[in-house]
Parts: C-alpha cells; sequence; structure tokens
C-alpha cells in the first residue's frame, strides 16, 4: 500500500459508515482543484512568507505563540469543556452537559502547581488556554497564570483564546496583570463582532484573530479586515476547518468537500484562507495572516509532541527518524548470519549498547549508524516505528512504560507504541530503504536504481516489486515531515 | 496546448520511465505520475510494441520507424504506421515518451 492509499484507508476508518456520505474529490477533480491551488499560491508567492518547511504560509510575522508551537515547545490547557457559543464547525462534543476539569494532551492538571511542574520539567516556552469558552474559568485562569509566572517568570509566553462573550475591561485587566502576552477571538463564534477585540487592544500588549477559514464568510470576513488592521489587530490566523465525529455533519450539509488527511480537512477552507490572504495583498491591507493548515497540524505539531518524549522511552539501540518516531531496525536470520553481524557489530568502535541481541526471539536489534557493517546485499531487514504516549497510569503490561515525578504527589508516564512495523527481505528493498531514509539519498535516483536492480525473474515477481515499492513509499508517513501544503485526494 | 502526433515527428524515451526485461517478458515502469505520485503500474508490452519502443531512440521519424518494423515484422507499412501512432499516442499521454529535438 503506497501512502497515498493508506491515508485513505485512515479516513475511512475515521469517518466509518458516514465515509460514502461525504462528498470526496475523484482523481480529475483533485488534479483540477490541485492546480486551481497553485495558481492561487503563484499570485500571492512572491508576497507571503513561508515556515516550517512551508507547512504555514501568509503575509507578515507569526506571532510568538505560534513559532513555539512550530517550535514544539507549546502547551494547550484545556481549561474547560463548557462554552457560551454553539458553533457548527466546532470540533467538541458539545451535548456533554458536564464540565470537564484542565486537560492537556490527556492528562489531567486541575492543580496550577502540578502543570507548572509539567511545563518546568519538559522545558515548555510557550502556553495557551483554550476551552470550551475559557473566560467562564476566567478565576482559575489568573491563578494558573500567576503561578506560571510565579515559577517560570518571563521567559515562557503566555495566550489565551476566547469567543469574545465574557469579555470586559476589567478581566482583561486582571489577565494583563497576571502576566498574558497575548490574546486570540474567535469572531466566527460572535458574528464577526469585533467589539471585544477593540476592548483588548487598549490593555493587551498581542491581540490576535483566530478563526477557522469558513467559505460562507469569505464576504462578510473581507469587510472586517480593514478594519481589524484599524484597530491594530496583530495577526489573523486562519484555521483549515477540519470534521470531528461531533461537526462533520454540518460539514456534509453545507456540502463540504472532504480531504484524506488525518483529521479530515475541508478543501474549500483552505482556498478561502488562500483567497482571503490574497485580498488583504492585493488591497495592500498590511494585515499579518498565518495560515495554519491541516496538514502544518499533524506534521508539526504531533511532531513536536514526540520530539518533547520519544527520549524518555528511546532505547540506545533504536534510532529516530526526521519527524520524531522511534525506529528500531532488526535482523531475524540462521544463527550462523546473526553470529556474523555480532561479530562485526563487536569488531567495530560501535558503543555497545548500540545492539542489543533477544535470545528469545533471535533477534538482533541494532542502532542504525550499524547499517553500515552488515551486508545489505544479502539480507532483509525488518523496522519497527514507535510512537511516545503521555498516560496517567503505569500500563503493567508494558516495560516500556516511565514513571516521571512530577512532585511528591503527581507523576505521570510515558508509554510507547507501535504504530507501524515492515519486512523487507528482498535486499534491493532493503538498501533503498537506508539510502532513502538514513542516508537521506535523492529520492528520484535511488528508486530509478531499486526498478533497475530488483530481481525479476518471472512476470510474478513484477506484482513483488510493486509491493515493495509501495511498501517504501508508505514509510515516509514515519520518515519524513513533508513540506508544503498537503496534496489533495 | 497539446501538439498533434504526426508520423513526421521523432519520440524519444523519457526520463520519466524505466524499461526492464523478464524473460519473454518486457515492461515500462513509469517513475512518476503527472501528479506526482507512485501509482503507475508497470506498462507490459508484447513483441511488436517492444519493438516499437526500442525504435523509438529520437534518431528517426515515426514513418521511417515504420517502414524498418513493417518489413520485420512482415506486415503492411500502413498498418504499422497506423499501430504506431495509437501506440505513441498512448505512451505520450502516460508521458513515457517525448517529442525528440529532431522532429
Amino acid at each position: 500500500m503506497t501512502k497515498k492509499g493508506h491515508d485513505i484507508q485512515k479516513a475511512r476508518e475515521e469517518t466509518g459508515w458516514a465515509y460514502c456520505d461525504m462528498k470526496w474529490l475523484s482523481e480529475g477533480e483533485a488534479r483540477r482543484a490541485a492546480l486551481k491551488r497553485d495558481t492561487l499560491l503563484q499570485s500571492i508567492s512572491d508576497k507571503i512568507k513561508s515556515y516550517f518547511k512551508g507547512n504555514k504560509i501568509g503575509p507578515g510575522r507569526l506571532s510568538p505563540g505560534c513559532m513555539t508551537c512550530g517550535l514544539g515547545t507549546w502547551s494547550c490547557l484545556f481549561i474547560c469543556s463548557a462554552c457560551t457559543a454553539n458553533c457548527f464547525f466546532c470540533p467538541q462534543d458539545r451535548k456533554k452537559k458536564k464540565d470537564r476539569p484542565p486537560t492537556e494532551s490527556g492528562l489531567l492538571f486541575d492543580n496550577p502547581r502540578d502543570y507548572v511542574d509539567y511545563l518546568e520539567r519538559f522545558k515548555f516556552r510557550g502556553v495557551s488556554f483554550s476551552g470550551g469558552e475559557p473566560f467562564l474559568k476566567h478565576k482559575k485562569i489568573l491563578d494558573y497564570i500567576r503561578k506560571i509566572r510565579e515559577r517560570l517568570g518571563e521567559g515562557i509566553y503566555i495566550w489565551m483564546y476566547t469567543n469574545g462573550d465574557l469579555v470586559d475591561k476589567g478581566k482583561l485587566i486582571a489577565l494583563k496583570e497576571a502576566g498574558l502576552n497575548e490574546i486570540r477571538f474567535d469572531i466566527a463564534a460572535s458574528h464577526y463582532d469585533l467589539k471585544a477585540v477593540g476592548m483588548s487592544r487598549d490593555v493587551i500588549d498581542r491581540v490576535t484573530v483566530e478563526i477557522p477559514a469558513i467559505p460562507e464568510d469569505y464576504s462578510v470576513l473581507k469587510k472586517c479586515l480593514p478594519r481589524m488592521k484599524a484597530m491594530g489587530v496583530d495577526h489573523l490566523n486562519l484555521h483549515q476547518l477540519m470534521a470531528s465525529p461531533y461537526c462533520y455533519k454540518n460539514f456534509m450539509d453545507r456540502r463540504y468537500t472532504f480531504l484524506h488527511q488525518a483529521n479530515i480537512p475541508v478543501l474549500e477552507s483552505e482556498m478561502t484562507a488562500l483567497r482571503v490572504i490574497k485580498h488583504v495583498l492585493d488591497h495592500d491591507i498590511g494585515l499579518s495572516i498565518n495560515y495554519c493548515s491541516t496538514i502544518y497540524k499533524n506534521r508539526f505539531q504531533k511532531t513536536g509532541y514526540r520530539k518533547r518524549f520519544e527520549s524518555l522511552v528511546r532505547k540506545p539501540h533504536e534510532g529516530l527518524t526526521e519527524s520524531a518516531f522511534i525506529r528500531r531496525l532488526a535482523f531475524r536470520g540462521s544463527p550462523v548470519e546473526t553470529r556474523k553481524f555480532l561479530k562485526a557489530f563487536e569488531e567495530s568502535d560501535a558503543h555497545r549498547d548500540l545492539w542489543f541481541f533477544d535470545k528469545e526471539k533471535g533477534e538482533l536489534l541494532f542502532h542504525d549508524s550499524l547499517l553500515n557493517l552488515i551486508d545489505l546485499d544479502r539480507q532483509g531487514l525488518s523496522v519497527s516505528y514507535f510512537s511516545p504516549q503521555l498516560a496517567e497510569t503505569h500500563d503493567t503490561k508494558s516495560d516500556n512504560s516511565k514513571e516521571i515525578v512530577l512532585n511528591s504527589r503527581r507523576s505521570i508516564f510515558v508509554q510507547r507504541k507501535c504504530v507501524h512495523e515492515t519486512k523487507m527481505d528482498n535486499p534491493v528493498t532493503a538498501k533503498s530503504f537506508q539510502e532513502l531514509f538514513l542516508e537521506k539519498k535523492n529520492a528520484d535516483d535511488v528508486m530509478k536504481s531499486f526498478y533497475r536492480n530488483y530481481e525479476l525473474r518471472a512476470k510474478s515477481d513484477i506484482h513483488e516489486m510493486m509491493s515493495d515499492r509501495d511498501r517504501l513509499d508508505l514509510l515516509k508517513a514515519w520518515e519524513i515531515t513533508g513540506s508544503g501544503l498537503g496534496e489533495i485526494y | 496546448m497539446k501538439s498533434e502526433v504526426t508520423l513526421e515527428k521523432h519520440y524519444a524515451a523519457s526520463r520519466v520511465a524505466i524499461a526492464r526485461e523478464i524473460g519473454d517478458e518486457f515492461m515500462i515502469i513509469p517513475l512518476e505520475t503527472s501528479a506526482g505520485g507512485v501509482d503507475n503500474e508497470p506498462y507490459i508490452l508484447n513483441r511488436t510494441g517492444r519493438a516499437i519502443w526500442q525504435g523509438l531512440d529520437g534518431s528517426k521519424s515515426l514513418k521511417d520507424t515504420a517502414a524498418e518494423l513493417a518489413v520485420r515484422f512482415d506486415v503492411p507499412v500502413k498498418t504499422m504506421e497506423q499501430d504506431m501512432l495509437e501506440f505513441v499516442k498512448k505512451l505520450l499521454k502516460m508521458n513515457l515518451i517525448v517529442e525528440a529535438p529532431g522532429s
């Protein structure tokens, strides 16, 4: 299966029975949509900045908060789940009446001190408060901000999100005095009302409008842009709409087109964001815009998460991919071959921790830096990828669960989960893997060499070769972060 | 704009294709699709297709290649020319060949 095939299968799994009723693109439609987007991108390309391998684009600067997100040093605390609005695009379950306590990455942080310990332990540089509607927990947020500032000083950037419904000057001043650096308004939740935005401008250092790019709201947003600039809005962050189990029906009612990526983004939303950028540039409005695509979130936010925790569960004989998955290489062959490889490792200068022989499984695990010591021309290879995961409790079944003591009353656990494994029996495939992902050779050259050298003795071997090609292509999902906006299909 | 396929033109294998032989079989493997993906399957050629492919080296016009192959396969020149035009159109659509400078 290719990476594209894998993405389509994942989207099918994620959307379940609804997949058939949702609007997806045919191959021809995808080509035309990509062409349309390329034309739009070309028309703005010389006036926009590109961040994080082109996954984020827009005119002007990024907020310091957005920089911490891209660099993987951002923590977002969901302070509550209750909300004053009921937006059609909300990814959360709005039917749940019971409010949820503060959580981050699935961990409960009801005590501000525990949260500060967590921030300090993992060296976060940016913190935000989201919800629900965070102003419903205004006092609680003040408490968290004060505790963060007390312990971590000015070296950490703090912002919060709001729909503006409960904002008043007194609350804003209290937040500013506690140490809030930035406030972000979702004006799409308040019919594009800029009153609360204007009120904040006089109090908070940095004011951002952060909204999903809603195709039907393009005209109303266009009218707001000069007013935002005039009142001193620092950034306009445009998100790509994403379908969750709680909002996909609303999206279907609006006849949106869904794309085969994790979190199921909406095609028309991306096009709307790019059109807004073009409008701002064509009319010299001078607003800084950050288009925050779903592909960016999938690539950079998730990589940031893995980078933070991988070292706690990665073993010395394991490597790390560009997108921060733990990579484990293994050889399982005859005892004679295994002994030969072990001898090669022992006779090299390599540190003893860089390989491990699992006697029970008869499997030799080794770091990718040792791959050159063995002869891939004759041997296949197993590759496994793991992702770190935070947990509240210790997984007694797993020997890979590591306790992180935050303070005398609170521990959290980092575990690892195998996300993919594959076996490459063909030596040409294994060699191509090495060249593509470890030596980072030119992909076109590697694939040419793969096609030329793959041993084909019978017509049936063609199928095997194409399966191996797809297997290599699929590994990009764990090996490479990827650049630019997402491929349309 | 798509240019018309004519017998006077020269064609050559594109850089995005690799040819492989497996016993009596001959196949062309597209290295990329027009969208940059890798979902193109190998294209297996029969004996005539293989001879045509090998004749598409950019040095001769389709007309000259058809004349040579008509003799080799003992078929009327007109039939070979028609077959070649159809085949070349197909290969062009798959980006497996390009128009050569000699045209």
